[in-house]
């Protein structure tokens, strides 16, 4: 689960296309083949589910920490969309 | 056993005029710090101040900041303490500095920029984390290594700074110093702390990240990092706690009241 905490909000496809630009500059096309990020479900242009597959969660996370302007907050690591959408409903509340 | 607790080890990074203003105004960004901070999965955090001169208002504002965390503390439950962060070239600045704030701050931290200053932070007692900075990625002396492994030294490795300013072969070249000092710390049992570092609006890096980076890019186990920025360092937190508030008068000396 990943929280937008830059100005304004970001489309769904923005987010991908950064965290994959960032996955690829870090761990190049194999990082991101292991990683293969996929948007799951977003929440208002500020919180973002993607799916990842499980081998490559480290490496996903690991490369966030390049986002110069650190604007992703990763929020929670989740086994399931259930759980996350939960989590989302529950940070609606 | 004191209650397992997550820290942000830099939060923020005030300057001395910062903290000499309005006080309001440093509690209210503490608050909101306090929020980003619970967010990005931390359940305490170290605001800290910038030392880079000497000046009669060190303790001033040293002591502002130990205010300032003790209402937000009191306000949001969450666990915060103040640290000093000293970033001087000279051993004899940094000394004089070390002298006049440890008293009251409850984390004392010394940046290294030269050989001078790395044999200095690791054998003085009073210093709790020594910090690698931009300048001095290359390890320390074996002497050195040995004296902060008997006072039990932390090392932080600041990952804001890899991003300062630089191309992709800067960021390389810092990595394989982050990596090496990152490996020695390991190898020798030295508590590991990774932090943002300083910046003028809070954005913390996520715990999960920080953990994933040290296991993936610096090749440190994570639950090893972990446990520095977790229970070794709430312990160190307690113990300064107590040397300041009297309880340790002395090494090995402990008054039950």
């Amino acid at each position: 689960m990943l929280k937008y905490a830059g100005e304004g909000g970001v489309s769904a496809d923005e987010l991908l296309n950064r965290v994959r630009s960032l996955v690829t500059s870090v761990f190049g096309l194999v990082g991101l083949a292991d990683t293969d990020p996929v948007l799951a479900y977003s929440w208002e242009g500020r919180v973002f589910v993607l799916a990842v597959k499980r081998e490559g969660l480290e490496k996903l996370l690991a490369s966030v920490v390049f986002d110069e302007s650190r604007s992703i907050r990763i929020l929670r690591v989740v086994g399931s969309l259930r759980r996350a959408k939960k989590l989302v409903e529950s940070m609606q509340k | 056993m004191p209650k397992r607790c997550r820290y942000d080890a830099f939060t923020r990074g005030f300057t001395v005029e910062e903290l000499l203003g309005n006080r309001e105004k440093i509690v209210e960004e503490l608050l909101e710090i306090a929020t980003a901070a619970r967010e990005s999965g931390f359940q305490g955090f170290l605001p800290t101040l910038i030392l880079e001169e000497q000046s009669a208002e060190l303790k001033r504002a040293a002591h502002a900041l130990w205010e300032a965390c003790r209402s937000v503390q009191s306000l949001r439950g969450l666990k915060c303490h103040p640290r000093c962060h000293v970033r001087v070239d000279r051993v004899d600045e940094a000394k004089r500095i070390v002298q006049r704030v440890r008293g009251v701050c409850t984390v004392l931290s010394v940046e290294i920029t030269t050989r001078e200053l790395y044999a200095f932070a690791c054998r003085d007692r009073r210093v709790d984390i020594v910090t690698a900075g931009t300048r001095a990625l290359h390890p320390p002396q074996k002497g050195v290594i040995k004296y902060a492994q008997l006072r039990g030294k932390f090392f932080e490795l600041v990952v804001g700074y890899l991003l300062e300013g630089g191309g992709s072969d800067t960021i390389a070249s810092r990595l394989a110093g982050y990596r090496e000092l990152a490996s020695l710390a390991f190898r020798k049992g030295l508590p590991l702390i990774l932090s943002a570092g300083p910046q003028k609006a809070y954005s913390p890096y996520s715990y999960r990240a920080l953990l994933s980076f040290a296991e993936v890019l610096l090749g440190v186990p994570a639950d090893y990092v972990a446990r520095s920025i977790g229970d070794l360092l709430e312990t160190r937190i307690q113990e300064n706690l107590e040397k300041i508030s009297g309880k340790r008068p002395a090494e090995g000396v402990y008054v039950e009241v």
